[in-house]
This record gives C-alpha cells, sequence and structure tokens, in this order.
C-alpha cells in the first residue's frame, strides 16, 4: 500500500489501488448529487477524466482512509498542479480530510515543478473554503460554462418531471411561439398540461395560453438566468389573452433547472 | 455527408480516418502548450464516448483548416434527473483561414446533421474562450451562460512559470528598439503582493523584466492586489478603467512616490506583458 507520510490518528493518505474506483465514485455523489451540470460518473467515465488523464498517474491519486480502511476522500492531482477532483465523505470530518488531501496535493505539486496548484469547489461549500483559507489559497472565478439548448420540447418534459405535484396547479393548453427559432427547432411547441401531467404536442388546436418569446429569453427561463415577471414587463415575454400572465408566470417559476451547477474541473477536457 | 457553406472553396465534411493525423496537428498547432503531445488522442480516441460522426472538419484545397469536436455526456439536472447532452469541445481554424466564417459553419453543420439529431441530447454546453462568446457563439447557436456555483481556488507557490515567460518577454524586448527605448524610461524596482501568493519582487529596466530579491530591500513601488482582481482587470475589455476602478474601491493598494506611481500608470502595457493579461 502506498502510503503518504501525512496522516492524523484518525485518518491516512495512501495513493491509488486498483477497485478503489467504486467508493471513489460513492464519494463522488454524495458529495455533489443535488448540483447540476457535472457529467455522471461511470467507472470508464472516471478512468478516462482522472485515471487515464495523460498528466494523472495512479501515484497522483491520493486517497483518504479511515481506521477501518474505508475510503472516505480523495484528491486526483495533475503535474500541472490541477486537482482535478476533490471529493470528501460528508458524514467525515471533511476539514480534516481536505487538509490532508490538499497538502499532499500541494507536496506532489511542488515535486513535479509545477508553480501553483488549482482546484474546483461548489461556492457554497464552506468547509473546503475554511481548509483553503488556512493553507492559503486565493479564490477566483472558474472558466464560465456556456450552455445552448438543442430541444426545448425534451426540456419541457423533463423540467416537468421533477415539478409534476406543483404542476397540478397549471391546467392549461400553451402554445409557445419561438421568434426567430434556428433551423434545427421547431417554431412552436404545444405543451398540454392536466393533473401535473405535460404532453407535447405539434400544434395546439385551440390553446387557452399563447406565449410568445425569443430563443434566448426562452432558454434563459427555462435555466432560471431570468426571472419570467421582469421579462414580461420588459415586453420580451408576450401572453395572450393578457390575462393569463399568473399562469404563465406559475408555469415558468415550476419548468425551470432549480439546481445550481457545480463543474469539477475534471469535466473540462 | 458533405455540405458546401457561403464560401464555396471551404468543403465541410464528418471526420474519416485519413484526416486524423491532420485534426490532431491542427488542435497542437492551436492549443499549443496545453496538456502537450497525446492531448488529442486521450480527449477523443481514448475517450470511451468518442464518436467520430461528431467531428466535423473544415478543407480547403484538400487540406484541414478547421475542426469542431463533440462528445455525448449525459449530465446531472437535479437529485433525481440526469440527460443525454453535448459537450462542444475543441473547435480549431487555422490562423491564415480566420474570419472567413468557417468557426460559424463548423459549429452549425453538426447541428443539422442526422447525426446529431440521432444522439437525442437536450442542450449542448462548452467551455467558451470569452472574447468569442458575443461575436460567435450567441449569435451563431444561442448559448447563454449557465447558473455556475462553482469556485476555484489557486496557491501559488513560487514564480517558475512567471520567470520562465519573462525569458521569453525579454528576448523579445531586446530585439524591439520601440520596447528598449520605454523600458530605459521605466526603472523601476516593484514589489507585488498578490493574494497569499509569495512575494513578488520585479525589477523593471532597459535590460528587461527580472525577478529579483534584492528589490524587497530597496523597492520604488508595492502594489498589494488579491488574486480575483487581477483575474478581473486581465478579463476585462478595458482594462485601464478596470484598474482605475479596484485602485478606487481600494482592492488595489499602490505605495510609493507619486511620480513613480504616475509613470508607472502610464506604462501599464508592461505589466500586460509580465502577467500575460489577455487583450
Amino acid at each position: 500500500m502506498g502510503l503518504v507520510e501525512q496522516g492524523t490518528a484518525e485518518y491516512k493518505v495512501r495513493t491509488f489501488q486498483d477497485g478503489d474506483e467504486v467508493e471513489i465514485l460513492r464519494i463522488f455523489e454524495d458529495c455533489y448529487y443535488e448540483y447540476a451540470g457535472y457529467v455522471v460518473r461511470t467507472p470508464e467515465y472516471w478512468r478516462w477524466c482522472c485515471l487515464e488523464r495523460p498528466d494523472v498517474s495512479r501515484n497522483s491519486v491520493f486517497v483518504v482512509i479511515d481506521r477501518l480502511e474505508t475510503p472516505v476522500g480523495y484528491a486526483v492531482v495533475g503535474k500541472s498542479g490541477n486537482v482535478w477532483e476533490l471529493s470528501v465523505n460528508k458524514a467525515s470530518n471533511v476539514e480534516e480530510i481536505a487538509k490532508l488531501l490538499l497538502k499532499a496535493a500541494i507536496d506532489f505539486t511542488l515535486k513535479s515543478g509545477a508553480s501553483s496548484v488549482s482546484l474546483h469547489a461548489p461556492i457554497e461549500d464552506e468547509a473546503i473554503r475554511a481548509v483553503c483559507n488556512k493553507l492559503g489559497f486565493d479564490e477566483n472565478k472558474p472558466p464560465d460554462v456556456f450552455v445552448s439548448v438543442l430541444d426545448f420540447k425534451r426540456l419541457f418534459l423533463l423540467l416537468a418531471k421533477d415539478q409534476k405535484e406543483q404542476l397540478k396547479q397549471v391546467n392549461e393548453d400553451v402554445e409557445v411561439r419561438l421568434r426567430g427559432a434556428p433551423t434545427w427547432m421547431a417554431s412552436r411547441i404545444g405543451l398540454k398540461i392536466r393533473n401535473g401531467n405535460v404532453r407535447i404536442l405539434e400544434e395546439v388546436q385551440k390553446p387557452t395560453v399563447s406565449i410568445e418569446l425569443d430563443t434566448i429569453t426562452l432558454s434563459k427561463l427555462l435555466l432560471q438566468q431570468e426571472n419570467s415577471f421582469f421579462m414580461w414587463l420588459r415586453g420580451r415575454v408576450s401572453v395572450k389573452p393578457f390575462w393569463k400572465i399568473r399562469s404563465v408566470l406559475k408555469l415558468f417559476s415550476l419548468l425551470n433547472m432549480k439546481a445550481s451547477w457545480f463543474t469539477p474541473l475534471s469535466d473540462y477536457g | 455527408m458533405t455540405l458546401r457553406q457561403k464560401d464555396p472553396s471551404y468543403l465541410y465534411s464528418v471526420l474519416r480516418t485519413e484526416d486524423e493525423d491532420a485534426v490532431k496537428a491542427l488542435v497542437k498547432n492551436v492549443f499549443s502548450g496545453f496538456l502537450e503531445g497525446d492531448y488529442w488522442d486521450w480527449k477523443f480516441k481514448r475517450n470511451p464516448d468518442f464518436d467520430p460522426s461528431l467531428v466535423v472538419v473544415a478543407e480547403k484545397d484538400g487540406a484541414i483548416v478547421g475542426c469542431n469536436h463533440w462528445l455525448v455526456r449525459e449530465l446531472r439536472f437535479s437529485s433525481k434527473l440526469k440527460a443525454r447532452t453535448i459537450l462542444g469541445a475543441d473547435i480549431a481554424v487555422d490562423t491564415k483561414h480566420r474570419r472567413q466564417g468557417i468557426g460559424k459553419s463548423l459549429l452549425l453543420f453538426l447541428r443539422s446533421s442526422e447525426a446529431f439529431k440521432e444522439k437525442g441530447a437536450v442542450l449542448s454546453y462548452m467551455f467558451p474562450n470569452p472574447d468569442m462568446i458575443n461575436p460567435l457563439y450567441r449569435p451563431a447557436v444561442y448559448y447563454i451562460a449557465a447558473p455556475n456555483k462553482t469556485t476555484r481556488y489557486t496557491k501559488v507557490l513560487n514564480w517558475s512559470k512567471l520567470k520562465k515567460r519573462l525569458e521569453i518577454l525579454n528576448r523579445r524586448l531586446s530585439t524591439d528598439n520601440v520596447f528598449k527605448e520605454k523600458m530605459s524610461s521605466l526603472k523601476i524596482k516593484a514589489v507585488f503582493k498578490i493574494g497569499e501568493a509569495p512575494v513578488l519582487p520585479l525589477r523593471i529596466d532597459e535590460r528587461g523584466v527580472e525577478v529579483n530579491e534584492a528589490v524587497i530591500e530597496n523597492t520604488d513601488v508595492t502594489f498589494r492586489i488579491d488574486l480575483a482582481t487581477l483575474q478581473s482587470i486581465g478579463g476585462a475589455k478595458h482594462k485601464t478603467l478596470r484598474l482605475i476602478k479596484a485602485f478606487l474601491q481600494g482592492k488595489l493598494k499602490v505605495t510609493g512616490k507619486l511620480s513613480t506611481i504616475v509613470r508607472l500608470y502610464r506604462n501599464f502595457w508592461i505589466f500586460r506583458e509580465i502577467f500575460s493579461l489577455r487583450n
């Protein structure tokens, strides 16, 4: 077992061993399942994005184990100084484990000759922030992630799955008209909403409400980057008949991506 | 499948096995210095999700001058939901063929292709060069910022990377007479205290820019700034305005003689060069 010098009475740091993938994937999911925007880990994907990455070796994947030798945290460190992934089991002492992993990452980076160590973490993760502050890390902005909707129909259906109960408050035949829709996208989408179920139609014969907006505005509303009420006030969303605005606002308050995005460095490719 | 776009001299098609070496060379050339060596092989050929029908190439007179790679990825949308998406990976256009609409055609070609539709993806996402959002990605394919709640932590361990960059800069400065003249009027010993990073002492004069520990004892001017502010100045369109804003907000503190500070302000270009602040 490749034990690393650092450790405490409770935890030890070692390097990667075959078979660790199962626990590593479990720790990763436990850490980030409430977020959106990261690639769902399979053993094949994890091996490719971490273990087989050109600047990573088995000796630069550090695993913290507890007294029962169960992995409780890990860090995948590249010779470039990038900590491609760092995850810690929430049920454990996150600060202590993260500190051990980051110290191992710093030592490895110094030996490999890189000039800095970088990692990504969710903004809300106060435990990681506290450790990083103690170890002299500076917080800065990661590269932005940009999104383009390919299929609004599928996206509506997907978002509706998450909001079935709440959608019972909206029973409408909705026609969505996309201004300046690109060629690969339908310019009209019909939504038949009954008892929390949403059915997509090519065309709604007699819509109870018609919404007209452009592609960017609809994308922003569904990704919760804009408020539907302000968009309506600014004339970016038009609703016919206008007294149906409450239904439309309710619909957009339900049909949007509620989880924040977290992008691990290893997903950048 | 092949498709002719606006400029008929450029031909767009899906990647063929015989194109691989040319595509690799193009990507290596455009993204030089990034994961040198077998980057392309790892990222695409050894990727479990690689699908050659999602790589499009642009060619002119039989030579590959542009390429765009897409990768199918299952993304989490919430604790209960996951969906198929497509990552817009590396888009590269040979420098000699830029501003011909090739990037836009490469983006649009796949979106209209059957291979792309068959994947049944809900959305595509990417980590683009910020300078290309407004001129290309937003108008061509409606990209918007994702609700990203990711933060980055960086610990600068030493200035070895900066020293290497300064060697290149000094070589360039020594051969350019205009630069030389500007440098001879500078002659400044500056110390940078950037966040938690080690102190950076710089000697700037007609010989060039050098990291010099002796400067700490005999400093003309000291800058205190955090990494995020330095990064925001680097990423700003109007860097000088952002610099003044940071100064007025107290995020950039400068200590030294007023005449030295004014001299430095007039020679802001040198800091762009030193810290490689993006234009």
